[in-house]
């Protein structure tokens, strides 16, 4: 085996590597979308009570009463963090993205030198 | 996820599509009708969901016509039931998601069971309809890639009898 088909191997292995590190993340995004939508969602329903209403949060198997101020300012704060939690995933997309198109390129590179001085195959 | 082939699907087509090889074309098939399967399993979804909103709005407005003190039986189990009378008929507890309940009228209850309803009708017109376009670019794809598979079959019969007929010549 010569030196570039190992060299190539790796850059293969990279890359692959790169892609399953990407999809991993891509599903993390999705689960935090559909938690921000469930959330947004939430958060209008309590907007359209009034303050005397009764809300209630289910904590393990009892209904715990809860004020709906608190209520809101906590939906709110989970709001804040799934937004921030999809504001870090965004760029580590970005950067895995670019890594895999880097890993993609030098694939390419390395092709080509393997079937130029051969005259291709 | 390779960057070769178009993910956004072929109803959209920046490159015509008999411009990409039989294999290329074959990929791109996959990709479109992975992409279908998705959308028509999102479609049922939302449909199943529609479901499950109607009926808890029609068991609201039964509970809404009838009077407290109403005699019921409420399932413990699939088969043992204990009788029951209704103590309140006019406040219900709303699941609105993430854990929360909260107290409301039937009206109000009723009420939101139709705006979701409503919003998730919105989204299935949307899936319907990229469907449907998803659906009909697969048909397109599928049609010139037959023909490329056909094509190329007709190709090498020609160049068959061309090889049989310059043995034939060179034989005679």
């Amino acid at each position: 085996m010569s030196d570039l088909q190992r060299q190539l191997d790796r850059e293969m292995d990279a890359f692959r590597e790169a892609q399953r590190e990407l999809q991993k993340i891509v599903q993390a995004r999705t689960q935090l979308e559909r938690q921000s939508n469930e959330n947004d969602l939430v958060m209008q329903e309590l907007a359209r009570l009034d303050d005397s209403a009764n809300v209630f949060k289910l904590i393990g198997p009892a209904l715990i009463k809860q004020d709906l101020t608190e209520a809101k300012a906590n939906v709110g704060k989970r709001l804040d963090f799934i937004k921030g939690e999809l504001g870090r995933v965004d760029s580590q997309i970005k950067v895995l993205q670019d890594k895999a198109v880097a890993r993609q390129q030098e694939i390419m590179k390395l092709r080509q030198r393997a079937a130029g001085p051969v005259g291709g195959n | 996820m390779m960057s070769a082939s178009p993910s956004g699907g072929a109803a959209g087509d920046h490159v015509p599509v008999t411009a990409l090889s039989a294999q290329e074309l074959a990929g791109v098939r996959d990709n479109v009708e992975s992409a279908c399967n998705e959308l028509a399993e999102k479609s049922m979804h939302i449909q199943r969901l529609m479901a499950v909103f109607s009926t808890s709005n029609r068991t609201v407005q039964a509970l809404a016509d009838s009077q407290p003190g109403q005699p019921l039986m409420i399932p413990l189990t699939e088969s043992l039931y204990v009788p029951a009378k209704l103590a309140d008929s006019e406040r219900v507890l709303l699941n609105i998601g993430t854990g929360y309940f909260v107290q409301v009228g039937t009206d109000a209850a009723s009420d939101y069971c139709r705006r979701r309803s409503a919003k998730l009708e919105d989204l299935l017109k949307n899936i319907n309809q990229d469907l449907a376009e998803k659906r009909n670019g697969l048909a397109q794809i599928e049609e010139v890639l037959n023909a490329k598979i056909i094509a190329s079959r007709r190709q090498e019969q020609q160049q068959q009898q061309q090889q049989q007929q310059r043995k034939a010549v060179k034989a005679g």
